[in-house]
């Protein structure tokens, strides 16, 4: 290595670190800078939000309009910096003032605009921006089918803030999805939806067999509704183990005489998570004629298995417990472990350990 | 060929052993760097103006369970574990395992939470020392406390592994400081990807920082030159290191103090090693090559934004005592996966990652060190060619010096952790003087730890530390190290 290269590197080494100690300092007193600037311009913004929407009695459109414009000649990132974080806060039509005024000044235009966009991260940004507005009615149900994971799930969490019937196909859709993160917000779109998705949920689970419906079924359990049953039933006898056993979940979580029977046949399904599940369900739906059926799990050979009986007997109250109790003295050890595992659990725990 | 020319042609040989692995570590680095920065950019774009409440809120959020291992802690056990109750998540549980503590741990933790004993019945899984009991309350029904004897801090993993029920399972030391929104942003990745095997947040040094009720309130660069020239080690191999390989191959090391596995990936490789020096690498080694071998996924990220605080040697003997084991880890881990090295089958893993670790990062102790020797011997020989000493050695270090200064810059873009002038000011300073000694001694130390591995001394040796400045300025007392936070 010739002296003359290590000079050439030094040099270049040299430019490296003043540039670094430049960026580093000069950030510091820019970011200082911009604090000190910025602090009067977000209050005087405070304040012409606050009159927008608490308008005074005596003033005119005109008067409004001077506000609007004043918000108007602010930058961008200030605009945002005002408007977004309260928009998050507040429920859709408590926001519909500060969508006005996002629109008058120009905001949701430009946040609409991003979401047509061909770069993923300005649609990215533009949901966000509708999102936090609960705005964007026209562009964001396209978002749920749109490439990229981050945008699609930016999507679904706007549908669940926003409900209309419109967009639980394409949750249903996206519920399935290839990408984790998208099915994951679908699904927890689906939950927030509520009643609205109930129809187009039966109605999915009727009509979809085996790995689409897995998902689907979790959700319909946490959303528990008559309109299940019939589905829930139909997937109990699916070829999946991980059918079944949702299937199982939606049929606990829905109750009723007809679904305790359909569950009760599973106690003795070949796969263990589906034992669990159903004597999970039978805790659930609180269907005691069937303690000695769920007593008989606690000699299961699985440990899950035996674990959700004692959980499904202390469920089940009384009887449960004198059952739990009597199971103390029994000949199986891993089933009397059990039972005094789950009867020593403090009132309000409601988890053995693993 | 008399003497003077045999050490001539000697110290020439050394001279370009150092040059051509100077060039090679630094190249290396300099691609991790722009790696980092890109990374950087996508996480940035991903995540600003995201709002957390998606998470918060919903009854999907994956159950973690989070694992403290605790060893004679009575003095902050409470503290720590009432922290560990303030995180923001909707499904969590907290599984404090005892290891044997001979103070007033348990008792502690019996008073303060109203534990009561419920029959010690469990999977065991993993083989770990006996457990002693098992406790739950009706003060926190997500609590499960482990009392055992003792094993060391795998072990007391280990059963805390057996019962917790989390489909994901987070490993701190007890002693660590989490972040209160950290959990959210560490379950993030699993939600991204699916081939997501483990997640390791970023550990910050919080010596003379303030802490309050088990947070930190207030970040200060320490003013002790040996905690200070930790910060900006942590900064730079956390901010280029871990995030430069989220792009080129995956991380192959996650710290102990903060981070997060799938549960059935743990339960399958049977937890963590109670026979390695350095359980933490050896783990996520073992998950890996596991991955690899049955299929399954294989992807460790380190994710920048969940923080947790820890406090850093601030003593050279401690620190030396700590930074010779972990070299020690390096090679022990390095010799157990040598099968990886260069071997296809283990993909990125096993082309790029493990031979960086287990090449350049092994062995640069032993090459700066053969350097530094071979300098002092030309200079009493009076063969050393002084100006081009000169310059490389300012070349060498004032490369180095850039490459933090870059990490600070990205540190200031991104997460302006240290937000005043006297801390900035503060960083700019230990990275132009840990050239000036420190960085030597810390070759010293990892080639000691070289020679203890080649001599088979597995000892963890003594690790007191100061405890967490609190903010009514009284300290918490003297917690021993738990287990190995490497940078």
């Amino acid at each position: 290595m010739s002296g003359a290269l290590l000079i050439g590197a030094l040099r270049a080494i040299e430019f490296m670190l003043g540039l670094c100690l430049a960026i580093l300092f000069g950030s510091g007193v820019r970011v200082a800078v911009r604090t000190k600037r910025s602090r009067p311009r977000l209050e005087r913004g405070y304040r012409l939000l606050y009159e927008l929407i608490h308008p005074a009695g005596d003033r005119t459109a005109a008067a409004d309009e001077t506000l609007v414009a004043c918000l108007r000649a602010m930058s961008r990132s200030m605009q945002e910096e005002l408007i977004l974080p309260l928009g998050r806060n507040l429920e859709s039509s408590a926001s519909a003032p500060l969508r006005r005024i996002a629109r008058d000044i120009g905001l949701l235009g430009r946040a609409e605009r991003l979401c047509r966009s061909r770069f993923w991260e300005r649609r990215l940004r533009g949901a966000r921006t509708l999102c936090a507005l609960h705005a964007g009615d026209t562009v964001m149900p396209r978002l749920l089918r749109d490439p990229h994971a981050a945008v699609r799930a930016q999507a679904a969490e706007w549908a669940a803030a926003n409900p209309f019937e419109g967009v639980v196909p394409g949750l249903l859709e996206m519920a399935a999805d290839h990408t984790m993160l998208s099915r994951f917000t679908a699904q927890d779109a689906l939950l927030r939806l509520g009643w609205i998705a109930t129809e187009p949920l039966a109605k999915y689970l009727e009509e979809h067999r085996d790995e689409e419906v897995e998902a689907v079924l979790g959700v319909a359990a946490a959303l528990p509704h008559p309109a299940f049953t019939a589905a829930a039933i139909l997937h109990c006898d699916s070829r999946n183990p991980g059918v079944r056993t949702r299937a199982i979940e939606l049929l606990g979580a829905v109750g009723g005489a007809e679904g305790a029977t359909h569950v009760a046949r599973h106690l003795e399904d070949a796969d263990a998570d589906v034992r669990a599940a159903a004597v999970i369900a039978l805790g659930r739906i609180g269907h005691w004629p069937r303690a000695n059926a769920i007593a008989e799990r606690m000699r299961d050979t699985s440990w899950n298995v035996r674990r959700a009986a004692g959980l499904a007997l202390r469920a089940l109250g009384s009887p449960g417990v004198l059952m739990l109790r009597r199971m103390t003295g029994d000949r199986n050890a891993f089933a009397a472990d059990m039972a005094r595992q789950v009867l020593d659990l403090p009132a309000g725990v409601d988890e053995v350990v693993a | 060929m008399n003497w003077v020319e045999i050490a001539r042609a000697a110290i020439d040989g050394l001279e370009i052993v150092a040059i051509g692995f100077f060039v090679a570590l630094n190249g290396w680095y300099l691609l991790l760097l722009v790696a980092s920065a890109f990374e950087m950019r996508q996480n940035r774009l991903l995540h600003d103006g995201e709002s957390s409440r998606r998470l918060l809120v919903s009854p999907l959020a994956p159950r973690i369970s989070v694992i403290a291992p605790a060893y004679n802690e009575e003095a902050t056990i409470a503290e720590s574990l009432r922290a560990l109750f303030g995180l923001h998540y909707p499904n969590i549980e907290v599984v404090l395992t005892n290891d044997g503590s001979k103070d007033r741990t348990l008792a502690v933790l019996q008073r303060e939470f109203d534990l009561v004993p419920i029959h010690c019945i469990y999977r065991r899984s993993i083989a770990t020392a006996r457990v002693r009991g098992l406790y739950r309350t009706r003060m926190y029904p997500n609590l499960i406390v482990v009392d055992k004897e003792n094993g060391g801090r795998a072990d007391a993993l280990n059963a805390g592994l057996n019962v917790a029920t989390g489909d994901l399972i987070c490993l701190i030391d007890a002693d660590t400081l989490i972040e209160p929104d950290a959990m959210v942003k560490m379950v993030r990745p699993f939600l991204d990807r699916e081939d997501v095997l483990a997640v390791g947040g970023t550990i910050r040094i919080a010596n003379e920082c303030e802490v309050d009720a088990g947070r930190v309130v207030r970040t200060r660069v320490p003013r002790n030159p040996v905690a200070g020239f930790q910060v900006v080690e942590y900064l730079r191999a956390f901010l280029f290191g871990r995030l430069g390989w989220n792009r080129v191959g995956g991380n192959l090391i996650i710290s102990g103090a903060f981070g997060m596995f799938r549960r059935e990936s743990l339960l399958e490789v049977g937890g963590l090693a109670h026979d390695s020096i350095g359980e933490d690498f050896e783990l996520v080694m073992r998950l890996r090559a596991n991955a690899y071998e049955k299929g399954g996924p294989n992807r460790i990220v380190y994710a920048p934004e969940p923080v947790g605080w820890t406090e850093a040697p601030s003593s050279l003997a401690v620190l030396g005592r700590q930074r010779d084991r972990w070299h020690r880890a390096l090679a022990d881990t390095t010799k157990r996966y040598r099968r990886v090295l260069f071997n296809p089958r283990y993909g990125t893993m096993g082309i790029v990652v493990f031979p960086h670790y287990a090449i350049l990062e092994l062995f640069a102790p032993v090459v700066e060190g053969l350097g530094l020797f071979g300098l002092a011997a030309a200079a009493l020989l009076g063969i050393l060619n002084g100006p081009f000493a000169i310059l490389f050695f300012l070349a060498a270090y004032g490369f180095g010096t850039g490459l933090t200064l870059f990490t600070l810059v990205l540190e200031e873009l991104t997460f302006r952790r240290y937000g005043t002038m006297r801390d900035r000011a503060l960083l700019v300073l230990w990275t132009v003087l840990e050239n000036l000694g420190y960085r030597q001694l810390t070759v010293y130390w990892r080639l000691r730890g070289l020679f203890k591995f080649l001599r088979g001394d597995t000892a963890w040796g003594n690790m007191q530390r100061q405890g967490f400045q609190t903010a009514d300025r009284t300290t918490t007392g003297l917690v021993p190290e738990t287990g190995p936070v490497r940078p």
